[in-house]
C-alpha cells in the first residue's frame, strides 16, 4: 500500500494536466457567467446595441416591488418539493413492484424507462395535447368517470395549471427513481429478510424496517438530485403554460428568461438571477454534506 | 402452513396484475401520441375522440419529408450537436474523472465542489453572459457554440459519475501495466478503458439524452432554421400559429424520440450497470 501511495503522489502534475481542459470549459462556460451577472446586475444594458449604464442597487430595489418575484419564488420551491416527494412515491412503487421473481423482468423495466427516454420538449408537446381544452383525453376520461361534470381549461385556471405542469414533470422523470431504487435493493444481503421473515415481519415491515434503513443513504442523495434538477426545469413549464395564467407556473428559470429576452433587460435578469445564487449557496451546502456522507468527495 | 402459501400466491398474483395496470396506465400517453399521429385531420377535432383511429393515415409523417416543413434539416442539427457535444464531453470527463479518482493532491477536494456546485446554477443567468458573449465574437447562432455551451452543461455530472466508476476499480491492476513500463496514459487507455466500458456508455447515453434534449440553451442561441435543432424548431414550426396541428406535431415527436427511445433500448444493460456502479453508493 506504501508503494503505490508514492507511485500516486509523484504524479499530481499530470492529474492536475489531464484536469486541466474540462476546468477551463467549466471555468469559461459557468463561473465567467456567474460572475460577470454580478456587474451586470447593476447595469441598465441596452439590448442590441453594447451600451450600458451604471444604475447603483436600482435592479435590486425593483425585485421587491416586483410581486412576480415572490410568486416565482415560492412557486419553484413548492414545485421542487411536491415533486421530490411525488417522486419517491412513485419511483419507490414501481421499483417495489419489479423488485420480485416475475417473468418477463427486464421487458417491464425497458418499457417503464420510456416516460424518461422520450425527449422533455415532446413528452411537454404530448401533455399540452392531452390536456387540451376541447380535444384532449384527460378531460374525456375523467368526464366519462364522472368525476368532471364538464371539461376544464387546465391551463387557464392557476391552480390546475400547477397540476397539470407537475404531472407531465413527474412523468418523465420518475423512471430515474425507479432504477436507481431497483438497483439500490440489489446492495441489500438477502439474510436480512430471511431473518426478519423468521421473525415474522410481514412485506410491509420488512420494507420499514428493512429495505428503507439499508437504501436511507441512496434515497436522501436521490430526493436531493430531484430537488436540484427541479431548479433546472424549463421546458415543460415553458411548452405547456409559458409560465401563466399571470404567472402562477413560472419557475425561476422561466422568469429569469422573460426578464432577459422576453422585456430584453439584462440588468434586472442578473439581479434576480444574483438572489437566486445566494439562496441555492446556503442550499448547496447541505447537498455538499450529504456528498460528504457519502464520501464521494474525500482525498 | 398450506393457507400461508395459499396466501402468499395471492399476494404474488394480486401484485403482478397491479404491476400490469400500472404499466398500461402509464403507457396510455405515449399510445395516444402514435395514435393521434395516424389520424387524418377531421379525425383528431372530432369529439369524443376515438380511441382507435376509424381510418389509419401515414399523411403527417410523408408531411415531414415537404422541404418547406425542415423536419430533417432539425434532425440533421440535433444529430450533429448532441454526437459532437457526447464525443467532447466523454473525452473530457474520462481525463478528469481518472485524474479525480487516482491522484491525491491538495486541491482535489475543491476542485470536485467546484465541479459539482454548477449543476445549481440557475441556466437562464448563465444564458445572459454567454448571449451577449457569443454575439460579440458573432459565433451566436453556430453549432459551435451551442456544442461547447452544452459540453459544459453535462460536463460536472459525467466527470462526477466516472470518477466514481474509476473509484471501483482496483489500483493494482494499472500498478502493473504502469511498472511493466506503459505509460500513464498507455495504462489508461490499454488497461483502464476497457474495465469502464459500461461506465462509459452510461455516461455517454447520459450527455446525448441531455444534449438531445436541451431546450433552453437551444432556443434561446440560435436565431435561424438552418443551425435550429429539433426542440426550437419544432416549437417554432408547429406552434407558431393559433392551431396546432396536433396529429403532425405527434408525428414529427414521435420520430423526434426514436433516437434516444433506441439507444435507450439498445443500451438498456449497459447503463443500468454503470448507473449502478456510478452513482449508487452505498
Amino acid at each position: 500500500m506504501k508503494k503505490s501511495n508514492g507511485l500516486y503522489k509523484k504524479n499530481t502534475s499530470f492529474a492536475l494536466k489531464i484536469i486541466l481542459p474540462a476546468f477551463l470549459v467549466i471555468t469559461i462556460f459557468m463561473y465567467y457567467p456567474i460572475f460577470n451577472s454580478i456587474t451586470m446586475a447593476f447595469q441598465k444594458i441596452y439590448f442590441g446595441k453594447g451600451e450600458f449604464d451604471w444604475i447603483g442597487l436600482k435592479n435590486f430595489i425593483n425585485i421587491f416591488k416586483d410581486p412576480y418575484f415572490f410568486r416565482s419564488f415560492s412557486w419553484t420551491l413548492i414545485f421542487g418539493l411536491i415533486s421530490t416527494v411525488l417522486l419517491l412515491i412513485v419511483g419507490m412503487y414501481f421499483a417495489l413492484l419489479l423488485n420480485r421473481e416475475i417473468p418477463f423482468k427486464n421487458f417491464f423495466r425497458g418499457i417503464l424507462l420510456i416516460p424518461w427516454a422520450i425527449p422533455w420538449f415532446v413528452n411537454a408537446f404530448l401533455w399540452l395535447w392531452l390536456l387540451d381544452v376541447q380535444y384532449g383525453l384527460i378531460n374525456h376520461i375523467l368526464v366519462i368517470l364522472k368525476i368532471l361534470k364538464e371539461p376544464i381549461n387546465w391551463i387557464g385556471g392557476s391552480d390546475t395549471a400547477k397540476i397539470a405542469v407537475i404531472m407531465a414533470y413527474i412523468y418523465r422523470v420518475f423512471p430515474f427513481n425507479t432504477l436507481v431504487y431497483l438497483a439500490s435493493f440489489q446492495t441489500i444481503d438477502k439474510q436480512l429478510y430471511e431473518a426478519a421473515e423468521i421473525d415474522g415481519a410481514g412485506k410491509l415491515k420488512q420494507f420499514f424496517y428493512v429495505t428503507l434503513p439499508q437504501i436511507k443513504n441512496i434515497v436522501i442523495f436521490t430526493a436531493l438530485l430531484n430537488f436540484i434538477w427541479s431548479f433546472q426545469e424549463f421546458e415543460t413549464v415553458w411548452i405547456i403554460t409559458k409560465g401563466g395564467p399571470v404567472g402562477a407556473t413560472s419557475t425561476l428559470l422561466v422568469r429569469l428568461y422573460d426578464l432577459g429576452f422576453q422585456n430584453r433587460d439584462f440588468g434586472a435578469a442578473a439581479a434576480n438571477g444574483l438572489l437566486w445564487v445566494i439562496f441555492l449557496f446556503l442550499f448547496s451546502i447541505i447537498y455538499l454534506r450529504v456528498l460528504f456522507f457519502r464520501g464521494d468527495i474525500d482525498n | 402452513m398450506r393457507s400461508f402459501r395459499a396466501r402468499k400466491k395471492i399476494s404474488y398474483y394480486a401484485a403482478n396484475i397491479l404491476l400490469i395496470a400500472s404499466i398500461i396506465f402509464i403507457m396510455i400517453p405515449i399510445y395516444w401520441m402514435v395514435v393521434t399521429s395516424i389520424k387524418t385531420n377531421a379525425e383528431v377535432f372530432k369529439f369524443p375522440p376515438s380511441i382507435i383511429p376509424l381510418e389509419p393515415v401515414l399523411d403527417s409523417y410523408r408531411d415531414l419529408f415537404v422541404p418547406e416543413n425542415r423536419y430533417f434539416l432539425f434532425f440533421r442539427n440535433s444529430l450533429i450537436v448532441s454526437v459532437s457535444t457526447t464525443i467532447l464531453t466523454v473525452i473530457l470527463a474520462i481525463l478528469a474523472g481518472y485524474g479525480l479518482s487516482r491522484f491525491r493532491f491538495k486541491a482535489k477536494p475543491k476542485l470536485l465542489i467546484m465541479f459539482l456546485v454548477t449543476q445549481m446554477f440557475p441556466f437562464s443567468l448563465i444564458l445572459l453572459t454567454l448571449y451577449l458573449f457569443y454575439s460579440k465574437l458573432h459565433i451566436l447562432n453556430t453549432h459551435f457554440s451551442l456544442i461547447f455551451t452544452l459540453t459544459a452543461v453535462s460536463l460536472a455530472f459525467s466527470i462526477w459519475m466516472l470518477k466514481n466508476y474509476f473509484d471501483t476499480i482496483p489500483k493494482e491492476l494499472e500498478e502493473a501495466a504502469y511498472i511493466d513500463g506503459s505509460s500513464r496514459i498507455g495504462s489508461l487507455t490499454r488497461i483502464i478503458l476497457p474495465i469502464v466500458g459500461p461506465g462509459v456508455i452510461a455516461t455517454g447515453i447520459f450527455v446525448f439524452i441531455t444534449s438531445w434534449n436541451n431546450f433552453l440553451f437551444a432556443y434561446t442561441l440560435t436565431t435561424s432554421a438552418e443551425v435550429r435543432t429539433l426542440p426550437p424548431g419544432l416549437t417554432l414550426s408547429y406552434m407558431n400559429f393559433m392551431k396546432v396541428t396536433w396529429n403532425g406535431l405527434m408525428a414529427a415527436s414521435f420520430v423526434s424520440a426514436l433516437p434516444s427511445v433506441i439507444i435507450f433500448i439498445v443500451l438498456q444493460k449497459w447503463f443500468i450497470q454503470g448507473l449502478a456502479a456510478g452513482s449508487v453508493k452505498g
